[in-house]
């Protein structure tokens, strides 16, 4: 493993990540963006609405350094593990900006696990690579405010999409059908999806499912550098605690949060809250002349830039005012698989809360839920929220289960110190 | 440990409170591998009690319902000569003492188990060895001790345990109970809880990280001193325990350690991805031997405690039990009690912390 330090570490180059780094590079630090994607932009790259933003953040990023294709992969104290062409470098960084972004995690349905039912910003990413044809179709779409765009994009292309939806939003084109029945209860199929069922109990054909769902923080690494959450749905979900200057509460000094990692807001207020993190860590650093000025400007952007309920709910968050006593539930048959990775269902977890099992962590010893390659990325909040219903108890009540290193499956030769030839196992599973 | 009492209990129509500040299981038991160990001890009495207690496993998992255990087999190996001596040595005096422990060469042991490193110098192995799923035991031993009429007050928090003239008062913000006779089955918080009544039980923290590798196609058949694999297909292998005391974090040296040690057992896990790390600290006896027996000094005072736990886990379960209802310590664990270690010791006279040694 090699060592490295660096004055301002930024993770996650989406566009609040390329914003921060930017704004540090500018500001004269010595910065290292780091990005999991072999890509730079984020969500931007993918979802249409901030390409141009993003591409102009690049371009402000100058000859700031850039690791693509390489992921923080633990947090040791203020030590950042981060997997980087195949060994590990540990960084040792005065400042660290987390931009780490939001994810979209599904609800649990009935046949929610088949192959072609994707999130959203899956079904964009599938279609930017050209994955989707004509075999994808009939393609319905469960539509929050986002989906009616890609459903249009597909009509338009001559894939036969449909928009599951109340109402026919403005500038859906006129090739895409809606489906009007209610949402979507229940998939069918055997190994792939064929059909979807509606609230109405009406069928129909269906051979790709995107489901635009809620787009929560990801709070991994703040989690493990000791940082407490707050559960806040406005925000999306679990979402780390900090002031009005980003720096994220908890053991670590000199750690900052941006953009959706801080809760979700639009492409814009992620910038803006990426510069703000950055202001914040030259300012620590001694590298911000007439700083209060500079911070209470960068606010003010912020501000305008902020979609007008998720600023008031990020207010209440830094100022301390969130009551932590929401409650949530789930409902559905006992088969609906929870766990994807290890084939948990709702009625297997029900049976471990029968015997006694109070928390996430008892219920990953009793039924292996959050064992499986996901670590609980995929499940942990719908199973948080399930328990929360049956137990009664606040989401903020409830520990959430443990996070360790490594967040990410990591090879252990990269893990190691020194590389000798490796022998090639085939996985069981991918 | 408090689980395998509490049933051992119930089958002698004695009905226990089991009390725990978080759920059952949480401890050491959550962070064990789940191996059965019945060979690799130095001491002849340690390996007869584990040649027992392991024994006795088909027989309890049909009581109480399936744990996955299997008797793979297990195998010790060592890389240096002294190791290579030292285990040479054990296998000649436990086949002495009756028991089916071998020494194979390394090609002996390579044909066996390719998988492993061909720079090893030989192992010791014991057909009696196997593992377990270590979290199916605990729920299936509280479920067969709760149906028998045992008490589970789980999650209780914080307990503070007072002396009575008769008894004990055990004081948590959940409520308080009172009971007559009290067994200590804290684990690697023994000697925490035994110095909040006046007495030291030489138990120590044993601290040490194991990695879970992705799920792969099977290459382990036995249960090895370093690695086993699971069912599932993941293989958990881990670093030698260290004395850091209690800390649960997973650190960098813990990881690189472990993953040093699985890689120098068996190759091919290099390039094996990493899917998870977790640290553990179990119970750890002064002498390697399990501590069964009642506190000379305290009456109704009783302590369990075992490195190897799961190892332990039937035989310590039938010992307590006999012990409390028949007030006779069995022949099985003479050799457990409190009396061996130093009296002035259990009596509290010595208040300072053993230093640490070398396990």
């Amino acid at each position: 493993m090699t060592s490295l330090a660096v004055q301002v570490v930024v993770v996650g180059g989406g566009v609040s990540g390329l914003a921060a780094a930017g704004e540090a590079h500018a500001g004269g630090a010595r910065v290292l963006l780091i990005e999991e994607r072999p890509v730079l932009g984020g969500r931007a790259a993918i979802v249409p609405g901030a390409r141009g933003l993003a591409e102009g953040l690049m371009r402000e990023l100058r000859n700031a350094e850039v690791w693509r294709n390489s992921v923080v992969w633990g947090v040791f104290g203020r030590t950042l593990a981060a997997l980087h062409r195949g060994r590990t470098s540990l960084l040792q960084a005065d400042a660290i900006i987390l931009t780490t972004g939001a994810v979209e995690q599904m609800i649990p349905f009935p046949g929610w696990t088949l192959d072609g039912i994707t999130t959203l910003d899956d079904g964009w990413e599938a279609f930017r690579g050209g994955k989707i044809g004509p075999s994808n179709a009939p393609v319905a779409i469960v539509a929050g405010e986002e989906g009616a765009s890609l459903a249009s994009r597909l009509a338009e292309r001559g894939i036969a999409a449909r928009l599951v939806a109340q109402e026919r939003p403005k500038g859906l084109s006129e090739k895409v059908s809606l489906l009007e029945g209610g949402p979507v209860v229940a998939a069918r199929g055997s190994g792939a999806v064929e059909r979807i069922v509606l609230a109405d109990g009406g069928e129909h054909e269906c051979r790709m499912l995107c489901v635009e769902s809620t787009r929560a923080p990801r709070t991994d690494l703040a989690r493990l550098a000791g940082s407490p959450c707050v559960y806040q749905p406005r925000l999306g979900g679990y979402v780390p605690r900090y002031d009005r200057a980003m720096t994220l509460h908890g053991p670590v000094t000199r750690l900052f949060v941006a953009g959706d990692a801080g809760g979700v807001d639009a492409p814009r207020a992620a910038a803006e809250s990426g510069r703000l993190a950055a202001r914040s860590a030259l300012q620590e650093l001694g590298l911000l002349p007439d700083a209060e000025s500079k911070m209470e400007e960068t606010r003010q952007r912020l501000r305008a830039a902020a979609v007008p309920l998720i600023a008031r709910a990020r207010e209440a968050l830094t100022t301390g005012a969130m009551p932590d006593d929401v409650l949530e539930r789930w409902e559905g048959p006992p088969e609906t698989i929870f766990c994807k990775c290890e084939g948990v269902t709702a009625g297997a977890l029900q049976a471990a809360v029968d015997e006694g099992a109070r928390t996430a962590d008892e219920l990953k010893r009793a039924t292996r839920c959050g064992m499986g390659l996901c670590q609980w990325r995929w499940c942990g909040t719908p199973v948080m929220r399930w328990l929360s219903g049956v137990l009664e108890v606040p989401m903020g009540r409830l520990p959430l289960p443990r996070v360790r290193p490594p967040v990410r499956a990591i090879p252990a030769s990269a893990l190691a110190d020194g590389d000798d030839p490796a022998v090639a196992l085939p996985s069981l599973r991918n | 440990m408090g689980c395998t009492i509490a049933y051992h209990l119930t089958r002698r129509k004695i009905t226990p409170v089991v009390l725990d500040r978080e759920g059952a299981g949480g401890g050491a038991s959550a962070a064990d591998p789940g191996a059965v160990w019945t060979h690799p001890f130095t001491a002849p009495d340690g390996a007869e009690l584990a040649l027992r207690s392991a024994g006795r496993y088909p027989r309890l998992q049909e009581a109480i319902g399936a744990i996955e255990y299997l008797r793979t087999g297990g195998l010790a190996p060592a890389f240096t000569e002294d190791r290579a001596q030292a285990g040479i040595e054990l296998a000649q005096r436990q086949q002495a003492a009756g028991f089916d422990v071998r020494w194979f060469s390394r090609d002996e042991v390579l044909r066996r188990e390719p998988a492993l490193s061909p720079a090893i110098l030989g192992a010791t192995y014991s057909p009696h060895d196997g593992s377990l799923n270590p979290f199916l035991l605990v729920r299936r031993l509280v479920a067969a001790a709760r149906s028998n009429g045992a008490e589970f007050l789980l999650h209780r928090g914080d307990v503070a345990i007072q002396p009575l003239s008769r008894g004990f008062l055990l004081r948590s913000g959940r409520g308080d109970v009172e009971i007559r006779r009290l067994v200590v089955a804290t684990g690697p918080w023994t000697h925490a809880v035994g110095r909040s009544l006046g007495v030291v039980i030489p138990v120590r923290q044993v601290h040490g990280h194991i990695l879970v590798s992705e799920a792969l196609p099977p290459i382990l058949r036995h249960t090895i001193v370093g690695a086993r694999q699971q069912i599932t297909g993941e293989i958990l292998f881990g670093g030698s325990p260290s004395e850091t005391g209690e800390d649960r974090e997973v650190s960098l040296d813990g990881i690189r350690h472990a993953v040093h040690e699985g890689v120098r057992l068996i190759p091919a896990l290099r390039s094996a991805r990493v899917i998870r790390a977790f640290s553990g600290v179990r119970a750890g006896p002064e002498d390697e031997l399990p501590i069964v027996g009642e506190v000379p000094s305290i009456e109704g005072l009783y302590v369990a405690a075992a490195r190897h736990a799961i190892t332990f886990a039937p035989l310590i379960g039938e010992a307590m039990a006999a012990l409390i209802d028949t007030g006779r310590v069995p022949d099985d664990v003479r050799a457990c009690g409190l009396e061996r270690f130093r009296p002035e010791i259990l009596l509290g006279a010595e208040s300072r912390q053993d230093s640490p040694k070398n396990l």
